[in-house]
């Protein structure tokens, strides 16, 4: 068999607009499929502004979307719905009573998880900025650098002791578990740490203050 | 806005099938996908507003659920060809009960929309297999009007070219019928 294209010339009857109304409902009437007034209505009352949308097509897409429509009606007419009446009827009405005998807190659960998610999302919204420092969260291994902030003794790089720092008269313990920059940590100075929790950098940032900076 | 569950499903039941056999390429699927469409009008009727016509809302539903078995069959296809150790080259074509059953399909010009990018395909059917308006297929895919329009053109056009490049595959492979049909637009 050899290839050879062939443009076939629209007839008439492809002027028509793409799935006009008449056309389409004549189609499938003519096939024996289920098609009532009240579609081809309202598709005919579409069909004059569809035509218009697809004008700019070229012919021959015009054509394919007609062949197209030709083998959906070819396809649906060798594989038609046939559905299990049975077993579609048994599913209905469990889905239906399971629906309507819905318990108490499944009635209420979405609404109720909704309303608390939109509270808290306002709620992070509405708060006033600057009321709390924002988080310094990071997954373990993040750098984090803190210059100006004086920790006794000295972090050293390599440290691996557990350094007590002042804090407002209280020694806070910050586990320096792993001290990357060489700088004594004084002030004017900056430290690099790394390995830190979440909780730990939190931890840190209580000790900022005027002339201090904790960054990551 | 209340609705008889029963009354839509013996209305629409046929329409929506069409839909899903046309989008799923087989019997089973579209049976399963038009059945379940139902269930969920069955659970969700009392969202359903009054703002566009049932049958529209309907084919949201199918649509959906489409969407959502395509992705399923996928993710299953990818991990049997991981497993398998070899990628299938046409992997895009939905899963089929046994090759008979589908051949047909397979051999229409469905099989290469099937190939198409998702809004693309769903706009397709509903255009040239369920003509719905463009006004309708908005509604059904939740988009602009603009947007069904550029997915129809496009999608045709790729269709068009893939069909141009049968030059290049062995044309003994294709049934008679089929040939016939694909011939007829080229």
């Amino acid at each position: 068999m050899s290839f050879e294209p062939r443009l076939v010339r629209p007839s008439a009857s492809d002027a028509a607009p793409v799935g006009s109304a008449l056309e389409v409902t004549e189609n499938h009437r003519a096939q024996g499929a289920d098609v009532r007034d009240g579609d081809a209505t309202a598709n005919l009352a579409a069909a004059n502004g569809d035509a218009e949308l697809e004008a700019s097509f070229p012919q021959e897409l015009i054509l394919l979307g007609k062949q197209l429509g030709r083998e959906a009606i070819r396809l649906s007419h060798n594989y038609p719905a046939v559905p299990d009446e049975q077993d579609f009827q048994q599913k209905l009405a469990a889905t239906q009573l399971a629906h309507n005998h819905r318990p108490w807190f499944q009635r209420i659960w979405f609404r109720s998880a909704a309303a608390v998610m939109l509270g808290v999302v306002g709620l992070s919204v509405l708060a006033p900025s600057g009321s709390q420092p924002p988080s310094l969260s990071t997954p373990r291994g993040a750098a984090v650098s803190i210059s100006g902030l004086h920790v006794e003794p000295p972090a050293m790089a390599g440290d691996s002791a557990t350094i007590g720092v002042p804090y407002i008269g209280v020694p806070y313990v910050v586990p320096f578990s792993n001290v990357m920059s060489s700088t004594e940590s004084l002030p004017g100075t900056t430290t690099l740490f790394r390995g830190l929790s979440g909780e730990e950098i939190e931890g840190l940032r209580e000790f900022e203050r005027p002339g201090t900076r904790v960054s990551l | 806005m209340k609705i008889d569950v029963q009354k839509v499903t013996e209305e629409h039941f046929s329409r929506i099938h069409r839909a899903a056999l046309v989008l799923s390429g087989n019997p089973w699927d579209a049976d399963d996908l038009a059945q379940e469409t139902f269930l969920v009008l069955a659970r969700q009727a009392h969202r359903f507003e009054g703002r566009s016509s049932i049958y529209t809302w309907l084919y949201g539903i199918l649509l959906n659920l489409e969407r959502r078995q395509r992705r399923r069959n996928g993710t299953r296809w990818r991990k049997l060809s991981i497993l398998w150790g070899n990628e299938p080259k046409n992997r895009t074509v939905p899963s089929a009960e046994t090759p008979i059953e589908v051949a047909e399909w397979k051999a229409s010009l469905w099989s290469f929309v099937a190939r198409l990018p998702d809004g693309q395909r769903q706009a397709i059917v509903l255009r040239f297999s369920e003509h719905l308006s463009y006004d309708e297929i908005a509604t059904a895919m939740n988009c602009p009007l603009g947007t069904v329009k550029s997915r129809i053109f496009n999608g045709l056009t790729s269709l068009r070219e893939a069909l141009s490049g049968l030059e290049d595959v062995d044309i003994a492979q294709i049934p008679q019928h089929a040939w016939e049909d694909i011939r007829h637009v080229i």
